[in-house]
């Protein structure tokens, strides 16, 4: 009896000690920290992004509103049936982002790798191959069209006096020749962004794999295709990811060197939506173009990072 | 966890969506405001916004000296300078109209009034104009144009100066060639192949292929065929055989007597070809007097009227006016008036005028030396005070009017320019997006 008494007491107690129903401040701290950002989030990001899928079901034109009307699929309707310049635009920037983002990986990795090595003015060499990153892309567009200029830019006279033309070219008037002129002035901006982020990736690479891979026997080209690319897998994976949607999404140099032109042959689909919605004023059709470019975005990283297995095998 | 996940994203939703509709029902309040306050205390200290559709470091340094004498004579009110660079005002204005958020003032093209009159952006001056002691100095022909071609034919633009578009010439590179200054179509074909030479950088003429070519291609066009009608019977005259005729051989001129680069040109770059030295002719209009007067010497620079048609006549285009106009939400529309009125008066438009060398409206001034003075002013005046001139009308009220020549001509000329569309096909394809725009303006008001 006792015994039981003894081991009812801690029983009975432990019911005593229940907590009363009572606003429990603890629970919604979290919640309290995070409703200014979310508030910003929702107002800021999520908002817009409604209202451009609603804008792309109405005919909103703020020039002419008294047009405005609900389209329903009017507009994904005329992208892809009436529109003659939408494809010829994805085609456009299909090139742009797989020259873009290729070329800028290979010279990205290359400066990676020697800047990675030890020599004199390291440092200085680094900071010197970092500013073009730190340009803005206006000031780099007004200096690219300097040098592309026909009557007095720098391209022009170099390769005259190198004999590989012999009479001043406009590099930005020509359909073939601007593209490349404008993928040459983007490259040169967007290989810091590689060089940064995979010399960071390099740095954490443990120096003790290099060591076995050298017992092993493996010389530079096995020790870099089995040591060092497996270990920027995942900082490649998501580097390219990100400049993709960076140089899908592209318009400043492009606006600013050659604003689509010469007839369209620069005009990728981010260019298109800014020539609809911001100089047609056609914001209803320029938002349907959005969502379109929303999708190929959401559905070309979902298929990238399956490919990739990226964070599988990595960490 | 999701259900509180979403809960959370709920609760934000509508806390950020009471925000924004507490956002919208406040400016819903204050926009009645608005309209409720008529009388106006005239002491009262009042700040004005202006918007100026053309800024840059020409003009404005003009606006802010005449913003500084208005607010030294009216020291209750306050003016605050805004200035919007040309090729992207429209835009601008369009945005603040659609988003009620206008200036009290602007400066705004005659072309763009119907369309800011039909969008209701604009208050009607009649009553304020009527009252005015200087309403009969004011250029009768141009303030009849604005009423005309607006919906309610009343006044929602006060023209300060008066543009035409003309072509700058190199005399100094005609006299040294010992040829002649051109007055006809063929003569301008002629000197542009004569004045080229290339291996010297010197080009007979510069296209505009860049942004606002389509301007230059549609004024020029006109003044080859003599066309007085748009739109004739809901067809556009756009695409007619002269107009065809006209562009082959222009288009033509285009690297042999032109320079390559000029597919991109837009103002800056064909202006700076000309005041660079390596081109002979440009088409623009007498406004940009004051870059050619900074750049070049009296004597290297000279302004004549675009050549006359077949059968002798000059053409312009109507409407070639920029006007002070008011807005609908300004709060203070007595206090914005004045600063109209004074940015009409004879003193102001005078000092525009002269600074910029446009022609001013207000007839006081046409009296002053320097307009006689200024032979760029004369040549203007040749043009319209011929009574033979053709004075085409451009359908400023078609709501696409605008956003056609931007999105359908800039890039079709430099389709041309590049061979990959044909002049038929240019002309076509402008002519129907221009009958499309008639169509449904039709549909929509004259039912």
């Amino acid at each position: 009896m006792n015994l039981r008494q003894e081991l009812e007491v801690p029983a009975v107690s432990t019911e005593k000690k229940k907590p009363l129903k009572k606003f429990k401040i603890d629970k919604w701290i979290p919640y309290l920290f995070i409703l200014p950002s979310t508030l910003m989030i929702v107002t800021f990001l999520f908002y817009p992004i409604g209202t451009v899928f609603y804008y792309s079901l109405q005919h909103y034109d703020i020039s002419a509103p008294f047009y405005n009307a609900f389209a329903g699929l009017d507009n994904f309707k005329k992208i892809f049936t009436e529109d003659k310049l939408f494809f010829p635009s994805l085609l456009t920037t299909l090139k742009w982002v797989v020259s873009e983002v290729g070329l800028q990986l290979i010279f990205g990795l290359t400066a990676a790798l020697l800047l990675n090595q030890k020599f004199k003015f390291r440092g200085m060499v680094r900071s010197a191959a970092f500013i073009p990153w730190a340009i803005s892309g206006v000031l780099a567009s007004v200096m690219w069209s300097l040098m592309f200029n026909e009557h007095m830019g720098v391209i022009n006279d170099l390769f005259m006096r190198l004999g590989i033309i012999s009479e001043s070219k406009a590099w930005l008037a020509g359909s073939t020749s601007a593209f490349i002129s404008v993928v040459i002035a983007e490259l040169w901006r967007g290989i810091p962004f590689f060089a940064i982020t995979l010399l960071a990736s390099l740095q954490s690479i443990p120096e003790e794999l290099y060591e076995a891979a050298k017992v092993d026997g493996a010389n530079r080209v096995k020790t870099f295709l089995y040591v060092t690319l497996p270990s920027l897998k995942n900082t490649i994976v998501l580097t390219t990811l990100l400049r993709v949607i960076w140089e899908f999404n592209n318009v400043d140099l492009l606006f600013n060197l050659t604003g689509g032109g010469p007839a369209h042959s620069t005009t990728t689909l981010t260019m298109y939506i800014a020539e609809q919605a911001v100089h047609g004023s056609n914001f209803g059709y320029g938002s349907a173009l959005t969502v379109v470019v929303f999708a190929i975005l959401l559905v070309f990283a979902i298929i990238y990072l399956r490919i990739t297995r990226y964070d599988r095998e990595g960490n | 966890m999701y259900t509180k996940f979403f809960k959370t994203v709920a609760a934000t939703s509508m806390a950020a969506s009471l925000l924004l509709a507490g956002c919208s029902s406040d400016s819903g309040s204050s926009k009645e405001a608005n309209t409720k306050e008529k009388k106006e205390d005239p002491n009262e200290k009042v700040t004005l916004t202006f918007w100026d559709e053309n800024a840059g470091p020409q003009r404005t340094p003009i606006w802010e000296e005449l913003i500084k004498r208005f607010e030294e004579k009216n020291p209750n009110i306050d003016v605050e300078y805004v200035g919007l660079p040309k090729d992207s005002a429209k835009a601008k204005y369009d945005a603040s109209i659609a988003a009620e958020d206008t200036p009290d003032v602007g400066s705004v093209q005659t072309s763009w009034l119907p369309e800011f009159a039909l969008r209701e952006a604009l208050l009607p001056l009649d009553s304020y104009f009527d009252k005015w002691d200087e309403k009969g100095k004011i250029n009768k022909g141009a303030v009849a144009f604005n009423k005309e071609i607006v919906v309610d034919h009343k006044l929602y633009g006060v023209p300060y100066t008066q543009n035409l578009d003309i072509l700058w010439v190199r005399p100094d590179w005609f006299k040294e060639k010992g040829t002649k200054i051109p007055e006809t179509w063929d003569e301008f074909f002629t000197a542009a192949q004569q004045q080229t030479d290339k291996a010297n950088n010197r080009y007979g003429y510069t296209i505009r292929g860049g942004a606002g070519g389509s301007f230059q291609l549609q004024r020029l066009m006109y003044a080859y065929s003599g066309e007085k009608d748009y739109i004739k019977d809901g067809k556009s005259t756009i695409n007619n055989k002269k107009h065809v005729e006209f562009l082959k051989k222009y288009f033509a001129l285009y690297k042999q007597n032109t320079p390559q680069s000029d597919i991109t040109n837009g103002y800056k770059e064909m202006i700076a070809g000309f005041d660079t030295g390596a081109v002979a002719m440009v088409q623009h209009n007498i406004g940009s007097f004051g870059e050619h007067k900074e750049a070049l010497q009296p004597d290297q620079f000279q302004a004549i009227p675009l050549p006359k048609t077949a059968d002798g006549k000059y053409v312009a285009e109507g409407g070639n006016t920029i006007g002070i106009s008011v807005f609908k939400t300004t709060k203070h529309p007595d206090a914005a008036w004045k600063l109209a009125a004074f940015l009409n008066s004879k003193e102001s438009q005078s000092y525009w005028n002269q600074q910029v060398g446009q022609i001013p409206t207000n007839s006081d001034v046409l009296s002053e030396s320097w307009v006689k003075d200024s032979p760029h002013i004369q040549t203007a005046f040749k043009v319209y005070d011929d009574k033979e001139t053709i004075l085409y009308e451009p359908p400023f009220y078609l709501p696409e009017y605008r956003s056609i020549l931007d999105t359908v001509v800039d890039p079709g000329t430099q389709a041309v320019m590049s061979g990959k569309m044909t002049v038929e096909e240019f002309l076509n394809e402008w002519a129907k997006a221009i009958e499309d725009a008639q169509k449904k303006y039709d549909e929509h008001f004259k039912k």
